[in-house]
């Protein structure tokens, strides 16, 4: 670990008390009782919001019960180095956890993992964005997970698709996301944290299944943006929580809709 | 998860939030004496509050603020350190600050200070206990003791305008058009530290108003914190 000199450090080798703590595992043989209660077919409520950074040019806040992700937009600005310039416009995404948004607490700097997630946001994001229309510039998007209980993923994505709507960057589409947690035959809408944590490190794979797959979706143009799974999946089962994810896109839909009518009538009653 | 946090929301939008949580460290001895490193606040500006932030490590006001946040700890004597021990030479809890700027308009020190003082006040530690034979550390999750914070430090800032205006709580624009700047924590009727980095210098009146106005708001802070802290359900 290099050495920090611009944060405060503490000292190395603290550890979570809740390491000491006997820990709940989950019964993998009996996954249609869930931790929380829901069947497992069933989303966790969605919360969205948009312009919740005064200073950003649109941006928006996505809740998932115990998952928190805020997002802001900023640009089209122009593109500071001279190497970088292109006369398609350019989607940059940074994503990042925040310390103390998962079980472990994460470091200040940007990890592999989180580096891995910014290039999957962006890549589910840029098939949407008419990029075309914004010569010479960039246009940044920048995802914080205050709070990390599973699907972080897709809820930013969503999230991300919302803010770009609401600064007004022209788009072909919204994008909605959805993940799910597939377990032996079983397939796990919207999986939590735990759920996610406990099949990733399944040692006994039911069937040679578990793992989990988030599906990007471009509701209105009916066309997938983006897929990735991880873990050991066959393929009728991989596509058919596909096509779960892509009818759990739909139904989320009208809610980015709303938020977004919502979003347009407060501007509207600002400047009247 | 089950790190307490608040969230402070100025007027003017500046929204901030806090995070804490216990650790414990293994270490054997030295973190008795050097009681200090308890408590590690750090406080980030990341680009998304602000287009005038960078991807990247903490630029100069972020350290700064950092390292305001851990003087304001050690001075103002919320936290005696001395409760943190678990185990006298062996075992200590550690908090972890994580101070996040989710959008930012003006007077950051303010937010910081409300949002650090509210999450410490919110802050419960479970029940760790050591077997002294064989050593071994245990974590009961489903006993919570608070933790005691003595006192409830307050900051206001005030901005100088056009070299003889005192402004109070300023906004990102105001800050950009200041000439000078004055920050007097106070808690209750006691003063902590009044910071002024330069800038137009003040006569002694203006400084005592300051001090005053401090001082009322730093009742009425600490009373709104007990407030949302009462109506808030653990």
């Amino acid at each position: 670990m290099p050495l920090d000199t611009r944060r405060l450090t503490g000292p190395e080798s603290s550890q979570s008390p809740y390491n000491f703590a006997p820990v709940n595992k989950l019964d993998l043989t009996q996954l249609d009782k869930r931790p929380d209660g829901r069947s497992i077919k069933k989303l966790r409520p969605l919360f969205l919001r948009t312009n919740v950074v005064s200073q950003a040019r649109g941006s928006s806040y996505i809740e998932m019960n115990e998952t928190k992700v805020i997002c802001a937009v900023y640009g089209p600005r122009e593109v500071l180095r001279r190497e970088d310039f292109s006369l398609k416009g350019q989607l940059t995404c940074d994503f990042k956890f925040t310390t103390f948004s998962c079980r472990q607490r994460r470091q200040y700097q940007q990890d592999s993992q989180e580096k891995d997630l910014s290039v999957l946001v962006l890549e589910a994001l840029e098939p949407a964005v008419c990029l075309h229309k914004y010569p010479k510039s960039q246009i940044n998007i920048f995802i914080t997970v205050l709070q990390h209980d599973g699907s972080a993923l897709s809820a930013a994505i969503t999230c991300a698709s919302v803010a770009l709507a609401s600064a007004g960057i022209e788009m072909y589409d919204l994008v909605v996301a959805s993940s799910a947690a597939i377990c032996g035959s079983v397939t796990l809408i919207d999986p939590t944290a735990q759920e996610e944590d406990a099949l990733l490190k399944a040692t006994v794979k039911p069937d040679n299944n578990a793992g989990s797959v988030t599906v990007a979706f471009l509701p209105s143009l009916s066309q997938v943006s983006a897929i990735s799974s991880d873990g050991e999946l066959s393929f009728e089962i991989l596509n058919k929580s596909m096509q779960e994810c892509v009818a759990n896109c739909q139904k989320l839909y009208p809610v980015l809709e709303h938020t977004l009518v919502k979003h347009q009538q407060e501007l509207e009653a600002g400047r009247s | 998860m089950f790190e307490p946090a608040t969230e402070a929301k100025l007027a003017d939008h500046c929204t901030l939030c806090v995070h804490r949580r216990g650790i414990l460290t293994g270490q054997a001895g030295q973190y008795n004496h050097y009681v200090w490193d308890k408590s590690i606040p750090n406080v980030e500006l990341s680009p998304l509050c602000s287009p005038n932030f960078r991807p990247g490590p903490p630029g100069e006001q972020a350290q700064v603020l950092s390292q305001n946040m851990d003087d304001l700890l050690k001075t103002s004597g919320c936290i005696n350190f001395e409760d943190l021990c678990i185990c006298p030479g062996k075992l200590s809890w550690v908090l972890h600050i994580s101070l996040v700027c989710l959008d930012y308009d003006g007077n950051i020190m303010d937010a910081c200070v409300l949002a650090l003082v509210a999450a410490l006040k919110n802050t419960c530690l479970p029940a760790v206990t050591v077997d002294e034979e064989t050593g071994d550390i245990k974590t009961d999750p489903t006993t919570h003791t608070p933790l005691s914070v003595a006192c409830c430090p307050v900051s206001t800032s005030f901005i100088v305008f056009d070299n003889n205006i005192l402004l109070v709580d300023p906004t990102n624009e105001e800050e950009k058009l200041a000439t000078g700047a004055v920050t007097v924590v106070a808690e209750g009727s006691n003063l902590v530290s009044i910071y002024k980095p330069g800038g137009t210098p003040l006569r002694d009146d203006q400084i005592e108003d300051c001090i005053d106005r401090a001082l009322e708001r730093s009742l009425e802070a600490a009373r709104l914190i007990d407030d949302t802290l009462c109506s808030i359900d653990r």
